[in-house]
């Protein structure tokens, strides 16, 4: 946890306690392992937020049990309902917040998929707001792009298509950024149809036209490659940062020759594999089964 | 260095630093902290909310209650359970009233009826009827002083316990198979019975590593699946054996082998 300039205006209690206890002078005594164990968990994030909970809380209400109130913050952290109307920093802050979140997006608006209506994009971001208040449009507006294939943004998607995209989008959220970069990089370095003629190569290769530009789009990119490229992304990512295991990503990849990003994307919201590894949505023929209160005890 | 004018925010940070020292927030987090290292628990965060909960009642409870915590803080089988052990049996043994001029109120040490208590309060999930034979070894008189040593292997007595009834319980579950009756075939259960027994038997005195291993040998998965099928006999009237039957079978040899105390 660096202690810059910017970490000591933002987060005053943690740098009050971490400064006054001496924790720091005990972790760096306890070694390798410590970083590995309380990184895994996140749980210097959580103890930090708890402070900062029971600070603002205090400013509320005199009367304040604090061994209970962090009790009851840790508890709500262990059930999995600690993401209801947070900010978005926290949401996103940890794997564990953002399944929670899915899981919560899911429980409160799953009557949405049983009538079985379509939302467009402002709509599915009013309801998030409704969860998260800073909720950003961005992150539904790509969503909106895995479940419409990047085409007909304007068009009026179903619950479940939205929410198992939303889970790929927003729990992959790393994953899936440096996917597109990826993906892109891959798109540009595609060689293009030399046609023999009397002119030069060069010639040729700057003569490429709009429509070759479009269809090359559509088309996509050679899926072994594309799938080297990604083992590579993935390899570069943190070992922290949540990835879908390549093996699934590697079973919908062999399933055609070409493919193109939001294509892929889409296949690996409907994998049901993919979605048992995240473990916040049933699978998808279990979507409307059970009652409200089965879901929050789950 | 003359008085410099504070900044809102250096003043705001120390207001916050007052107010959780003065509530001892800062060192709860940091002893929290602390035990979460040393007992590196599978679940960080029920930890922790067990953890605060228990310093919250804690000016309620007493000391049984409070020892009993700190046995639970992590599993038996784990390393940090032996300090864990250490710091119990202090707070165990501390005297009642420290400032009383009454000898036998401020002399510290483990009196057998604190002990008994605590014993019954680690099995209090498990059925009376089970755990009977067991309190009977590790038991003690009132008046008797328990040292560190019996301590230890008592209190691990106990967990090791509890953990096998559970394995009992599921272990008979699965001999249940299909079946959805709370019963089953009386020659299988004799045979995971007699096989246990063996094992145990030929566990030599010393304990040594070898003969552990010796023992667990006997278990071995092949030699139990071979023995329960040479016992497909065609008895036309087979006798069968209920669970509680099963469980009291399985902790009498359990219990043979536990030293007596007493």
């Amino acid at each position: 946890m660096p202690l810059t300039q910017d970490t000591v205006e933002q987060k005053p209690t943690l740098v009050i306690i971490f400064m006054y206890t001496q924790t720091w002078k005990i972790y760096a005594h306890l070694g390798h392992f410590l970083p590995l164990s309380t990184a895994r968990h996140n749980v210097l994030l959580y103890v930090e937020d708890a402070i900062s909970q029971l600070l603002e809380y205090k400013d509320e209400n005199a009367k304040i049990i604090h061994g209970k109130f962090l009790a009851d913050y840790f508890r709500s952290v262990h059930k999995g309902t600690h993401t209801m109307f947070r900010e978005f920093e926290y949401v996103r802050a940890t794997p564990h917040n953002r399944s929670c979140f899915i899981k919560s997006v899911w429980s409160c608006f799953r009557h949405i998929a049983s009538h079985g209506e379509l939302l467009s994009v402002k709509e599915y971001h009013s309801l998030l707001c409704l969860l998260c208040n800073d909720f950003p449009l961005d992150v539904v507006q790509r969503t909106a792009r895995i479940v419409l294939m990047d085409d007909a943004l304007d068009c009026l998607m179903s619950f479940v298509d939205f929410l198992y995209a939303f889970q790929i989008q927003f729990y992959y959220e790393e994953f899936v950024n440096a996917c597109k970069e990826a993906y892109d990089h891959l798109l540009m370095a595609s060689p293009t149809v030399v046609v023999p003629s009397t002119e030069s190569w060069t010639q040729t290769k700057a003569s490429t036209t709009e429509t070759e530009n479009v269809a090359r789009l559509n088309e996509g990119v050679n899926s072994q490659t594309f799938f080297d490229v990604m083992e590579k992304t993935c390899g570069k990512l943190s070992q922290f940062t949540k990835r879908p295991s390549l093996q699934h990503i590697h079973s919908e990849l062999s399933k055609l020759p070409k493919v193109t990003f939001y294509g892929l994307l889409t296949a690996l919201s409907k994998n049901d594999d993919i979605n048992a590894e995240i473990g916040s949505l049933p699978c998808h023929d279990c979507m409307l089964d059970g009652s409200d209160v089965d879901i929050i005890l789950r | 260095m003359g008085d410099r004018k504070k900044s809102p925010i250096e003043e705001r940070k120390q207001q916050y630093k007052d107010y959780l020292d003065k509530t001892d927030v800062t060192s709860q987090v940091r002893e929290a902290l602390l035990k979460l290292i040393e007992n590196q628990p599978k679940d960080p965060m029920l930890f922790l909310a067990n953890y605060f909960d228990n310093i919250s009642t804690s000016d309620k409870s007493d000391k049984i209650t409070t020892v009993h915590q700190i046995l639970q803080l992590t599993h038996h089988s784990q390393q940090s359970f032996q300090t864990n052990l250490i710091v119990a049996y202090d707070a165990a043994s501390l005297a009642k009233n420290p400032n009383s001029k009454k000898a036998s109120m401020n002399r510290p040490g483990l009196t057998g009826s604190v002990f008994e208590e605590l014993l019954a309060t680690i099995l209090s999930n498990v059925p009376k009827n089970l755990h009977a034979t067991l309190l009977e070894r590790i038991g003690c008189r009132a008046s008797e002083m328990v040292p560190f040593d019996v301590f230890r292997y008592c209190i691990t007595v106990c967990y090791v316990f509890v953990d096998f009834v559970k394995l009992c319980g599921s272990i008979f579950s699965v001999l249940c198979g299909k079946q959805s009756g709370k019963v089953t075939d009386k020659d299988i259960c004799e045979i995971v019975i007699s096989s246990l027994k063996d094992a145990l038997d030929s566990l030599q005195d010393d304990n040594s590593p070898c003969s552990i291993l010796e023992a667990a040998y006997v278990l071995r998965p092949d030699k139990l699946a071979s023995s329960l099928l040479s016992n497909k006999s065609s008895k036309t009237d087979k006798s069968t054996m209920n669970e509680d039957d099963f469980m009291k079978e399985m902790i009498d040899v359990f219990t043979s082998k536990i030293k007596v105390l007493k």
